[in-house]
């Protein structure tokens, strides 16, 4: 038997039913309109956004401070910067917990060094479990800093050290690269003030390569400059500003990015803080507030605030995207896994019929459909036996579709935020989001399914996460480095394919239809 | 089922969803455009008009222009106060003494002050929380204003009525703040902040208005329509902004028994609030408290014996030690709070507990107890 026959055999078996193909990408596409619709009336009512003024507040004991937990791994480079950043935020009573997640660099010298740390002896409850914690720090030259030593845990382990020596009510857990503006925690407790019943609440993550940064503060706002930052740009832009505000329309959300979140350390503790064998702990953490404030009946929301932004380096290798990607999807399979018995639950209202199979039937079984239908095209293309008109038109629809959505999350920022100074960012980021669908996408799908596969094998690895740094001699660095470039070939390789195959299938069209003629 | 489908039928469809796909993104990619351009001219009249007033001002500052002169120069547009509003604020931040009064009067002028009413007249929430926020900053409060705000009190969203409470905050009645006051918490899911903001302003520290507004606080305590969570907080913030002369008002209240009284979160709120007052004659009552079997009151009864201190409410606190590991550790932050020493506590400790409690000592984080 030959592969052609098997590949023949193969497609004879899928063709009853590619529709489910086609009605999953009609769902997937409605739902992504649907939410688009009410992201942009969510967005359109808010032009209120400067005229919050809070005076007494501030002025009470009674309100609810904030405790910023910041852990660190190996960050001697930036963690003095990123920790000075944190204590010129503009809040009137918070602290920050800066937790060093048994570091094998310099991290704790270069805290006590610079914020002239010293040991202090006051016994702690540890209500959540995590890893033996080795010292505790206050620092004589900001009384707000407190630095916790520890044993390694990651960072869920971390977090829950830190949110176990907070004496807040209110934490604010972040990534050890993530820079908050200035104003963050005022607008996020917006949210706190506009409904009483806040367990927590989240802002928006944006990118910080290509910015200009001083002291670890966002001074000017650029786009990346590699392929793979300015594909994120516009994947963050749609992932956030209708992702996430339409499930806030609809009091669905259930991610509230590890990057950036504010939660009631009452309702974390009640729950039992962080999940240490999960590698998606910030939705599980989210997720689990859900269960258990309707499963006690409470009356609660859980916000997603657009207006505070947090700025996070993404990767720009392939292979460090790859296994950020790969983990997120292990990370959402293990959450849904876990609660699955939320899915169709009527006691858990519009979570079981919206949120919970949104993310089941397109975020974690999407890329299973979107492989064995890619899978299945390019058998029928190499097989030849496709009707070219309708393959060409229904791919090509689907490509414009992918677009629209995704330059309507510029259009979204265009309505609002305008965080982008040149009208070339966006055009450059509607060329991105043409570009994201050719290639990039189909990369993107076979990350996640390998992510699948890996949840089903039980993996639950973090994965080498390096990261690059945001300041302008890191970028040199990271251009210089063309080593990196041939070892990403591959998807180069494939990013190119893609394309080839498309334009492949437009001359199979064109002599199908006899305009070309041998 | 779509091989049942005529192909030609799905080609056809496939074809006209293309076309409109085509269309539609095009349309948005020409409308993107369209806001970045429309935005840009925006931004440049923003400077200019940026450029127009900053010498203006300065002028008027410096007597060499009236508020006439400046307000003839406003053609109408919303735009125009927008940016005028925001350099005079942040100039006004920047500056101090005489200088500050003076820019306020500029915020003072009548087309300004005529375009906020109408806003606040309006129906776009935008348009009112902006007039609400003008209101309040400038305090320029007419009867028509609190009129129109009283109403917007009613309003079905929350943030629409607590700005339009808080502007009513700087009206110079302390009725009308009252009022407003009285409204907000008794509506449901208004939040503690939003309350405790609004009182803060409702305490006037520049006048001496204390009488008045005890008189009306003491209306607000009473009213059985207010959700307990907001009286409660009431009750808390009442303390914290020093209305000593409400301690015997307080202290009656848990006297009262009816339910509205009885709830363990209004009760709880009134122990620790006479507590922190540190109203001596309620001690008795509070020790009572402590020994029912109520977690919540339990709670705000150790916190109130603690915040009172002194060796007879102390020594009470330690004799309530029992096998309950909670109560215990809750007892011992308290007590340590209160200003015993770790060494004191433990010299207290007989066997058989001394070694358990020793070790829960070590347990005890140091820090504010909250109810």
């Amino acid at each position: 038997m030959s592969i052609t026959d098997v590949l023949q055999i193969i497609v004879n078996t899928i063709e009853p039913y590619n529709w489910v193909f086609i009605l999953y990408f009609l769902f997937v596409n409605i739902t992504y309109i649907i939410l688009i619709i009410f992201s942009l009336i969510y967005l359109k009512g808010k032009d209120d956004r400067d005229v919050f003024g809070l005076t007494g507040l501030f002025r009470s004991e009674l309100y609810a401070p904030i405790s910023i937990l910041a852990p660190a791994f190996n960050e001697e480079v930036n963690v003095v910067a990123s920790t000075e950043a944190l204590l010129q935020l503009e809040y009137h009573d918070f602290e920050v917990i800066v937790i060093n997640d048994g570091s094998s660099d310099n991290t704790l010298i270069k805290l006590v060094e610079h914020f002239e740390l010293y040991s202090i002896t006051n016994p702690v409850h540890l209500e959540l479990e995590h890893k033996p914690i080795r010292s505790v720090f206050k620092s004589h030259r900001y009384p707000n800093l407190t630095v916790v030593d520890k044993e390694n845990g990651r960072k869920a382990d971390a977090l829950n050290a830190g949110i176990n020596i907070a004496s807040k009510d209110l934490i604010c857990s972040i990534d050890a690269d993530s820079i908050l503006d200035t104003g963050v925690l005022k607008k996020l407790l917006k949210a706190f003030v506009e409904d009483e019943n806040v367990v927590a609440a989240g802002g928006i993550v944006r990118i910080a390569n290509g910015c200009e940064i001083e002291n670890y503060v966002v001074k000017d706002v650029g786009l990346p400059k590699t392929y793979l930052g300015r594909i994120q740009s516009v994947e963050y832009l749609r992932s956030f500003l209708f992702g996430r505000i339409g499930w806030d329309y609809f009091k669905s959300l259930l991610i509230i990015s590890g990057a950036f979140g504010v939660f009631d350390r009452k309702y974390v503790m009640k729950v039992g803080g962080y999940l240490h064998d999960t590698v998606g702990e910030d939705m599980e953490l989210v997720v689990r507030l859900h269960r258990y404030c309707r499963e006690n009946k409470i009356e609660y929301s859980i916000r997603f605030l657009p207006e505070p932004v947090c700025w996070t380096e993404v990767p720009e290798d392939w292979s460090v995207l790859g296994r950020q990607r790969n983990r997120w999807q292990r990370g959402l399979a293990d959450t849904l896994w876990r609660h699955r018995t939320m899915l169709f639950n009527p006691t858990f209202g519009r979570l079981a019929f919206l949120a919970m199979p949104y993310f089941v039937f397109v975020e974690l079984l999407g890329p299973l459909v979107e492989f064995f239908g890619f899978a299945y095209f390019f058998i029928t293309i190499i097989l030849g036996n496709i009707n070219y008109t309708f393959a060409v038109l229904f791919l090509f629809s689907a490509i414009i579709l992918g677009i629209i959505l995704s330059v309507l999350a510029v259009l979204c920022e265009e309505f609002t935020f305008r965080k982008y100074p040149n009208l070339k960012h966006i055009l450059i980021l509607s060329m991105y989001a043409f570009l994201e669908n050719i290639g990039f996408r189909q990369i993107h799908t076979w990350w996640r399914f390998k992510g699948l596969f890996k949840f089903i094998k039980g993996d639950k690895e973090w994965g080498v996460m390096s990261r690059v740094g945001l300041s302008a001699s890191d970028q040199v660095k990271q251009k210089l480095s063309m080593s990196k470039l041939l070892k990403n070939s591959g998807y180069w390789i494939t990013l190119a394919v893609i394309p080839f195959l498309l334009f492949l299938m437009v001359m199979g069209l064109f002599i199908q239809e006899g305009f070309i003629k041998f | 089922m779509l091989m049942q489908i005529d192909l030609d039928i799905s080609l056809t469809l496939l074809y006209s969803s293309m076309i409109f796909l085509l269309f539609l993104l095009a349309l948005i990619l020409i409308v993107s455009l369209y806001l970045r351009w429309r935005n840009q001219v925006r931004e440049s009249l923003k400077a200019a008009l940026l450029e127009k007033y900053y010498p203006l001002i300065f002028a008027f500052l410096e007597d060499e222009l009236t508020l006439n002169e400046i307000s003839d120069q406003f053609s109408g547009r919303g735009f125009e106060y927008s940016v005028f509003e925001k350099l005079v604020k942040d100039i006004i931040d920047e500056v101090s003494g005489d200088d500050k009064q003076k820019l306020r009067s500029l915020l003072f002028i009548d087309k300004l002050f005529s375009y906020h009413f109408k806003q606040l007249n309006g129906n776009r929430t935008a348009g009112l929380l902006k007039a609400c926020n003008y209101f309040s900053y400038t305090r320029l409060i007419n009867y028509k204003v609190i009129i129109r705000l009283k109403e917007l009190i009613s309003h079905k969203n929350r943030l629409v009525a607590y700005m339009a409470v808080s502007a009513l905050m700087a009206s110079k009645s302390v009725k009308n703040k009252a009022t407003g006051l009285k409204k907000i918490v008794s509506r449901k899911k208004i939040s503690d902040m939003a309350i405790l903001e609004l009182l803060y302003e409702f305490n006037n520290t520049e006048k001496n208005e204390k009488d008045e507004e005890i008189k009306h606080l003491k209306e607000i305590i009473e009213d059985e329509s207010v959700p307990p969570d907001n009286k409660s907080i009431i009750i808390l913030a009442v303390e914290e902004l020093g209305y000593y002369q409400l301690q015997t008002y307080l202290f009656k209240l848990l006297y009262n028994k009816s339910e509205y009284w009885q709830n363990s979160e209004i009760k709880g709120a009134l122990v620790v609030a006479l507590g922190k007052f540190g109203y001596n004659e309620a001690a008795p009552y509070i020790r009572q408290l402590v020994m029912q079997d109520n977690w919540s009151l339990f709670k705000a009864g150790v916190i109130a014996l603690s915040s009172l201190a002194g060796y007879e409410n102390l020594d009470f606190l330690l004799s309530q030690l029992s096998e309950d590991l909670q109560k215990n550790e809750f007892i011992l932050r308290a007590v340590l709070n209160s200003g015993y020493s770790q060494e004191e506590i433990e010299a207290l400790f007989v066997e058989p507990y001394s070694t358990e409690y020793s070790i829960l000592m070590d347990s005890i984080l140091q820090k504010p107890l909250s109810i």
